[in-house]
């Protein structure tokens, strides 16, 4: 068990240590903030902080108002989330000249109805077209365990600031990788739901076809706890599934013995690293040799063409989204 | 029937006047060798065969 006001505590750890009482939201904030200060020069993670906010969250909680399964969690998001009151960067220098959010996106208002709390906007590849985590405007986000090298993206900033420790969750968003590649080079656990899971209201958009909204988190414990606090239908996004929430937390303990699990071959197997093929739990409990074979059959056939319609599709979306605005 | 190599800067030069979306010299190269990129990721994904029946499945029902 982490102190909870260091950078090692995880979500989980912090609302349990504040909802029991043992620490205040309020210093569990300051001690966010006060990372955040020290860490930006070496990780470049934030383009915004919400101070203010952030501090007025935290005294509502600490007078008993907003108690829920993330009380008192600090969290960031990528700067194509709405914030109130801020341009929707989307990693752009053209969208800050344009209209202030009127309300937060929808899952920071989940979070929030959680009882987490919003600590700023984070750093992204211009309009999430990226996968370095490298940004013109404001610079690159650095990677945490080596400021040499990239954080990957376009989630860069999300991925610095959670393996930094400034805070321990933040959203990201994936259309083609941009949770999933700056979770792995940053060590982290990033979750891409189904399509259609998580409300994608009040973000903007890079290829409504592929865009997912989810968190990074140093845990799964984490993971679990915020995308439970996540789900749920929403009328604001017309591809939110309106099929029943299905709580995860509780999944945590049943392990892995009853699930099936497809092993992708074929392309996805190349160059992998041993220790990424070498999972004896996981190959114990995805057994069914027929899921894994009819896995392969469809990755030989198909894989690497719907990988080319991805890539066009995302090429000719983000030459509309820059014609679009460079023309006005 | 030979294949003519497409003249892809004049594409971009043409596509851009027709979209009244002016390319600034310093970007133009740079532009045209990401059509280029495209049109080679294209090209195999043209000679998948797909039949005229197909219709989209944005959702997934198990």
């Amino acid at each position: 068990m982490s102190d909870p006001l260091s950078k090692q505590a995880t979500a989980s750890e912090i609302a349990g240590a504040v909802m029991s009482g043992k620490v205040k939201a309020a210093a569990v904030v300051e001690a966010a903030l006060t990372r955040i200060e020290t860490s930006e020069a070496r990780v470049n993670a934030f383009t915004d902080v919400v101070a203010d906010r952030a501090r007025r969250r935290a005294a509502e909680i600490d007078a008993g108002l907003h108690r829920g399964p993330l009380a008192g969690v600090p969290f960031a998001v990528k700067n194509l989330f709405d914030i109130k009151g801020l341009p929707t960067r989307a990693g752009s220098k053209i969208n800050l000249d344009g209209p202030k959010a009127a309300r937060d996106g929808a899952l920071i208002r989940k979070l929030e109805a959680a009882g987490a709390i919003l600590v700023g906007g984070l750093n992204m590849g211009e309009y999430a077209y990226d996968f370095t985590g490298e940004n013109a405007h404001c610079g690159p986000s650095r990677n945490p365990h080596d400021p040499t090298r990239m954080t990957g993206g376009s989630s860069g900033g999300s991925g610095a600031a959670v393996a930094s420790g400034e805070v321990p969750l933040a959203l990201g968003s994936d259309t083609n990788g941009s949770i999933r590649v700056p979770s792995s080079l940053c060590g982290l656990f990033g979750l891409k739901p189904t399509y259609g899971r998580l409300s994608r209201a009040g973000s903007f958009p890079f290829v409504d076809a592929f865009d997912h909204l989810g968190p990074l988190a140093r845990s799964v414990a984490d993971l679990a706890l915020s995308f439970d606090a996540m789900q749920g239908w929403d009328p604001d996004d017309p591809v939110c599934t309106d099929r029943p929430s299905e709580p995860t937390v509780p999944e945590l303990r049943e392990g892995i013995g009853n699930l099936r699990i497809a092993v992708a071959g074929d392309y996805f197997a190349q160059g992998a690293e041993p220790e990424a093929l070498d999972l004896p739990d996981t190959r114990r409990a995805s057994a069914e040799p027929a899921v894994a074979a009819e896995a392969r059959a469809i990755d030989a056939a198909l894989t690497r063409r719907l990988r080319d319609a991805e890539l066009l599709r995302t090429v000719a979306r983000i030459e509309r989204v820059v014609a679009k605005r460079e023309a006005v | 029937m030979a294949e003519e190599k497409p003249d892809i800067a004049r594409l971009v030069d043409e596509a851009a006047k027709a979209l009244g979306l002016p390319i600034a010299p310093e970007y133009r190269a740079n532009v045209i060798v990401n059509y280029e990129r495209s049109l080679a990721i294209a090209r195999p994904l043209l000679e998948v065969e797909l039949d005229d029946e197909l219709t989209p499945a944005p959702v997934f029902r198990p």
